[in-house]
């Protein structure tokens, strides 16, 4: 079989099987009614909630030790060490979220319109790529600020515990307070370390050959141009 | 603008059929991909101008959509389609000799990657290589070259296959 048969061959086949998959324009119109989410439509909608968790961390971090004075006793701050530790979590992810939004937004601008399979390439192989950091970034400042707010919070709490005892926060035995802090800081290392590699498994494993097999078929479309 | 669009796309559905019928290797897989590239198409038609013909931007949207479309389980973009079933309806209206030949393009055109394919099909439509190029969205020079290997793979693959 030549190339001129393999030609007359596809002519007879997909004139007959375009006709036998006919559609009338009643069922065109219940199909588009009826469109479900594509990929990158998903992928969009889950980059939206990831910037709305960092956005709710960000919050977190920026009332979080003003609920924790609020509730202890006059004449007890929380140190000036951990709020300085804050401000500098404060700048670096509220850095990281507006670097997230600049990015996601350029590739929506540079890609809006679709003209080319390299377009059409880039801009899903980006959105997965923004997808998977912002998911895995969002995770892992979870985890910063969760220990940071953990360990004011001990802090703070063996501060009234010992004042409300008459004592004085020096009083402490300050090696049972590190042992106490290690143990919750372990527990939540644990549990957000656990969440991230879910998440990394999962992500892996929903869109991870699908990523490969646009980043090969880019690959060939760069081979030669 | 609805009304409109679902006339013209009605009026050249056979575009989508074929890519369709390139790219799946299930009626469940043909209709997803149906509806995926209705969907884009839709979403493009306002960006739609006439400064190129309707099929060629059909053809480009529906190819981009076919070579990027995602199923959710192992299956590759564009290393599978036109499938058995799709024969089984050949062997329904057609002599055993061409029903042959079917098979024999069915085969040969799964050797192909995501974008040979979009290309061979293309070519099997009687595009010129200008054409081809406008609808990839790639040089002439590379579509020539490309169409070059891919007939020196689907030669070599039916030489074996005899």
């Amino acid at each position: 079989m030549d190339l001129n048969e393999l030609k007359s061959a596809w002519n007879n086949f997909s004139s007959r099987d375009a006709s036998s998959h006919q559609l009338d324009e009643n069922a065109i119109r219940e199909l588009l009614k009826t469109r479900t989410k594509n990929l990158v439509d998903t992928v969009e909608r889950n980059i939206k909630i990831g910037f709305g968790i960092l956005f709710l961390i960000l919050l977190f971090l920026l009332g979080g030790n003003e609920l924790i004075s609020i509730s202890m006793p006059e004449g007890y701050a929380i140190p000036s060490w951990l709020n300085w530790l804050d401000l500098f979590n404060v700048i670096v992810f509220g850095g990281t979220f507006i670097y997230f939004i600049v990015r996601y937004y350029s590739i929506r601008k540079n890609y809006s319109s679709i003209s080319t399979l390299r377009d059409a390439l880039n801009r899903i192989i980006k959105t997965l790529k923004i997808y998977k950091v912002l998911f895995n970034m969002a995770l892992f400042f979870l985890l910063v600020v969760a220990v940071v707010e953990f360990i004011t919070g001990m802090y703070a709490g063996a501060g009234i515990s010992a004042e409300t005892q008459g004592g004085r926060f020096a009083d402490l035995n300050s090696q049972q307070l590190f042992w106490a802090i290690l143990r919750g800081v372990a527990v939540l290392i644990f549990l957000v370390s656990l969440v991230f590699l879910l998440f990394r498994w999962g992500f892996n494993r929903l869109y991870g050959n699908h990523l490969q097999n646009l980043k090969a078929t880019l690959k060939e479309l760069d081979e030669i141009e | 603008m609805e009304k409109e669009f679902i006339k013209i796309v009605s009026d050249n559905q056979g575009i989508i059929h074929k890519v369709c019928s390139i790219y799946c290797d299930s009626e469940e897989d043909r209709r997803d991909l149906f509806q995926e590239i209705l969907a884009q198409l839709w979403r493009s038609y306002s960006s739609f101008r006439s400064e190129s013909k309707f099929s060629t931007w059909m053809y480009r949207v529906a190819l981009n959509t076919a070579i990027t479309s995602f199923k959710k389980d192992k299956r590759q973009p564009g290393q599978k389609g036109l499938s058995y079933e799709n024969l089984q309806i050949a062997e329904e209206n057609y002599d055993s000799e061409t029903e042959d030949q079917i098979r024999q393009l069915h085969k040969a055109i799964g050797q192909l990657t995501g974008i040979e394919k979009s290309i061979v099909l293309l070519y099997l439509e009687n595009k010129s290589y200008e054409e081809i190029a406008e609808i990839t969205g790639i040089t002439q020079n590379y579509v020539r070259v490309k169409m070059n290997r891919i007939k020196t793979k689907l030669k070599k693959y039916m030489q074996s296959e005899e």
